[in-house]
């Protein structure tokens, strides 16, 4: 089996970044029998490893290794309890430790905000979802003009019934439309509260009766996750399915 | 604008394009048929004889695509102009 990382040392391209860390050298453990560079800069410590080829990203398995062992050793340093700023899967800072050191000077500063926005924070995943078919059988009962098209499609002749079908099919899709943009403004208004920052993420259609009604990544306080835990635990309470992962490296809240 | 077609099934392609496109104006047609019928601007008989074109229309491109095996290649063609849709609203924003 092909290495995730070749090394042939007479070669160096550079070095590929996981993420940079606040701590000293000191505090982090367990990298280096990985082949994981711990590298010390001012107030950080940077996890990097020595590459010697750019990366390939046209061989579809070694890049899910590679994004498998970028998300391993993220979350290995998340582990630690201090503040990480992951670093985007791909990057590598060409030529030696003095290029890698001149660029960490550079955008120290940079790095610096960004650790500011999320120290004592962590990421989260969340995902909501409702079952169509049972707000379908409610507006059976309830919707006057669904319950006289549906009417319509069966008096008359086959090319009205054909066109009544397609009006009810349609004024049906307005309504499911209505009813998941109330939910979404009324579960994000919950999630809110407690919430640094919201990415909102794409919405996946799935097949079959289970839909996905909002999916967010949220920035949250550490002492907030319970709270935003027992409100999503009330959420799911009233009928609608929860998927809530984390704590994730802040990928989605550093530049 | 790039859509991905077959090179080995060429045939297969271009007619699935074809059928995808009459698809697509195949629902506009209806969605402008079903705005005359809720703004009351046709009386019945013409309901029927439009819905009754529109639904040849409907079995006719239903009975082509079984036939010629191109449900999947509209399918696809489908999906990838939504994601067309989907790119230029977001440039849009």
């Amino acid at each position: 089996m092909d290495p995730l990382f070749p090394i042939n040392k007479d070669v160096m391209e550079g070095y590929y970044l996981y993420c940079v860390v606040e701590t000293a050298k000191q505090f982090l453990q367990g990298f280096l029998e990985t082949g994981v560079e711990i590298i010390p800069f001012q107030s950080f410590t940077f996890l990097v490893r020595p590459v010697d080829s750019l990366i390939s990203f046209d061989d579809k398995q070694k890049v899910e290794d590679l994004v498998r062992d970028h998300q391993l050793v993220s979350e290995a340093a998340l582990k630690s309890n201090l503040p990480v700023v992951p670093f985007a899967v791909g990057n590598i800072i060409r030529g030696g430790k003095s290029e890698l050191k001149t660029w960490m000077k550079k955008n120290y500063n940079r790095l610096l905000k960004n650790m500011e926005k999320i120290r004592d924070r962590a990421e989260y995943n969340v995902k909501i979802f409702w079952n169509p078919s049972e707000y379908i059988v409610q507006l059976s009962k309830t919707n006057m003009e669904l319950k006289l098209l549906k009417e319509k499609c069966q008096d008359k002749q086959s090319g009205a019934a054909y066109l009544y079908e397609q009006r009810f099919k349609k004024a049906l899709e307005g309504e499911l439309e209505n009813q998941a943009v109330l939910l979404f403004q009324k579960f994000y208004a919950k999630i809110r509260n407690c919430v640094t920052e919201f990415v909102i993420d794409k919405i996946k259609k799935e097949e079959g009766k289970k839909q996905m009604l909002l999916h967010v990544s949220c920035l949250v306080n550490k002492d907030h996750e319970s709270i935003l835990g027992d409100i999503l635990d009330e959420i799911e309470r009233e009928g609608y399915p929860v998927c809530f992962t984390g704590p994730w490296p802040a990928y989605s809240f550093v530049n | 604008m790039k859509i991905d077609l077959e090179e080995e099934n060429l045939k297969g392609s271009v007619l699935g394009l074809v059928m995808a496109l009459l698809e697509i104006i195949q629902k506009m047609l209806e969605h402008q048929a079903i705005r005359r019928m809720e703004g009351q601007s046709i009386n019945d008989e013409q309901i029927e004889r439009l819905g009754k074109a529109l639904l040849r229309l409907r079995e006719t491109i239903d009975k082509i695509k079984e036939e010629q095996g191109i449900a999947d290649v509209v399918n696809s063609i489908h999906k990838q102009l939504d994601s067309l849709v989907d790119g230029s609203l977001v440039s849009y924003k």
